[in-house]
């Protein structure tokens, strides 16, 4: 029984270095997908799409790893919290890879024509929901209840700048019909952006109740 | 289905500050909780804290241990089992009980079941008849021994004879049905069999049930209360207890990390 638990403990500590190393990943192509766009870097872009087959592969060993660990050993209490809350960021990171393949996409579309405008906005959410993965993360790793749920709260800045540049985005293309086609990229890009907020959100969500057992109330401010 | 007391009260037992010794050894604690009618209840903990005894308080078992003395009370239906004036084999027959090892009496399946209703009184044939075919339905285990009912209860399985001891149990009508480790000795099919058995039974009847077995307790039980050196550490709603206890010591124990 004691030997059985040392293992099992043996093997949640590998699981989460495992989602870890997914979530690197994960933040690493969205790093790198930001930046294609702004330095115009289409080998930068190529490279983000390229590490999608790892980001799924990570993604279905950790899915497989966690049904496995629930058959076997049919946890409990904060071990049950922890495996079901792995599965959930595990598909959330799996996310915002994919997430981070379509901004490289929409860069490599927004390198064939001119500059729609000054990317101002661009760098100033990216920053956000990069952060906000990395914290979500954090808050995983520390067990930070706190962390957690503030990631959750910035979700609506970045809200609220998807609405205010998708305004700005209609009059430009309403304006100048030319700008069409590099407009709706950029526009979708932002969209990529605004869900990648939404998914660390879901994280932050996931470890709160990891560690508070509790989910959070959605009329808490 | 029975139908619905006037007692508007959802409890049917309710135990109070109930404190247990053998000779001057002390083994539960302020015992303090209520069970709710016609749903399971398990209780856990390690072996030694006390489950067995407390049990056995619910239908007065305990009575047949000379060096067993008790203080507190335990309230059925509002009564209290030990008043004085409350005759314990009428509390044994509203509280049953089925213990972990199947014990059937050496005699005929039908025998097993109609032993307590004859105690009590009734003599008619068809009237046992009755009563034994009834019993052995809500024990899951009619289609399995109808055609056999003169066989010796010893030619039985162990799941079978655990299925028979129910049903000798539940044939004098008791109000609560008492389980300790009723599935410790049988094989996961039989062990089901019971499980599915238990979840039937408290639509007509409030269990209670002993278990070593943390799997069985999240299946099959509503309210759970873990014990821990003669004390109640925990009772919950069996959801909560396995997702989110309250309590660390009853988080180390169901997560297995006890000791
Ligand atoms: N007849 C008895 N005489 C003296 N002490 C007893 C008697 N029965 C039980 N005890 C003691 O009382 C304590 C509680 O025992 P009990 O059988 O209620 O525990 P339990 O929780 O049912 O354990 P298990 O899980 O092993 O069945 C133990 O320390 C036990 O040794
Ligand atoms: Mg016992």
């Amino acid at each position: 029984m004691k030997a059985m638990q040392r293992y099992f403990e043996l093997e949640l500590r590998e699981l989460q270095q495992q989602l870890l190393r997914l979530g690197g990943l994960a933040e690493n192509m969205l790093r790198k997908a930001v930046e294609s766009v702004i330095h115009r870097d289409e080998e930068l872009a190529q490279s983000v799409i390229e590490n999608d087959d790892q980001a799924d592969a990570f993604e279905n060993e950790i899915e497989e790893r966690c049904i496995q660990l629930i058959a076997r050993h049919q946890p409990a209490a904060s071990d049950l919290r922890l495996l079901t809350t792995t599965m959930r960021i595990n598909r959330d990171l799996e996310r915002v890879a994919d997430k981070g393949v379509d901004i490289a996409q929409r860069s490599l579309e927004l390198m064939q024509y001119p500059p729609v405008k000054p990317y101002i906005e661009l760098p100033r959410v990216a920053t956000i929901v990069q952060q906000m993965v990395k914290d979500a993360l954090d808050a995983f790793v520390n067990r930070n209840a706190i962390l957690a749920k503030e990631v959750r709260e910035r979700d609506d800045e970045v809200d609220a700048i998807y609405a205010q540049t998708l305004q700005e985005l209609l009059t430009i293309m309403t304006d100048q019909p030319a700008l069409l086609r590099p407009g709706i990229s950029l526009l979708l890009l932002f969209r990529h952006l605004e869900r990648i907020g939404d998914l660390a959100a879901n994280i932050g969500e996931g470890v709160y109740y990891l560690v508070e057992g509790d989910v959070i109330r959605h009329s808490d401010p | 289905m029975k139908p619905p007391k006037t007692d508007s009260s959802d409890f049917i037992l309710s135990v109070q500050n109930l404190n247990a010794w053998y000779h001057t050894t002390q083994v539960l604690q302020e015992i303090s909780f209520d069970i709710q009618r016609h749903k399971v209840t398990a209780l856990i903990g390690p072996s030694g804290c006390g489950k067995s005894t407390l049990i056995r308080c619910f239908n007065r078992m305990n009575d047949f241990i000379a060096t067993f003395k008790l203080a507190g009370q335990i309230l059925l239906e509002g009564q209290d089992l030990y008043d004085p004036a409350i005759d314990p084999v009428e509390v044994r027959l509203r509280v049953g009980m089925v213990f972990q090892k199947q014990n059937p009496f050496p005699k005929s399946i039908y025998e097993n079941v109609a032993y307590g209703p004859r105690i009590s009184g009734i003599r008619r044939r068809h009237q046992l008849d009755a009563i034994v075919e009834e019993s052995l339905k809500r024990a899951a285990l009619w289609d399995e021994v109808k055609d056999k009912l003169k066989a010796n209860a010893y030619t039985l399985s162990g799941g079978q004879q655990q299925r028979l001891c129910i049903a000798r149990t539940l044939a004098v009508e008791p109000e609560v049905l008492l389980l300790d480790e009723p599935c410790s000795a049988l094989d996961p099919i039989a062990t089901a069999k019971i499980e599915e058995l238990i979840l039937k039974l408290k639509d007509d009847y409030t269990v209670v049930i002993v278990t070593h077995n943390m799997q069985q307790a999240a299946r099959v039980s509503d309210f759970t209360a873990f014990f821990y050196l003669g004390e109640l550490v925990e009772f919950w709603a069996t959801d909560k207890i396995f997702t989110v206890p309250k309590d660390p010591q009853t988080e180390a124990y169901i997560t297995g990390k006890f000791g």
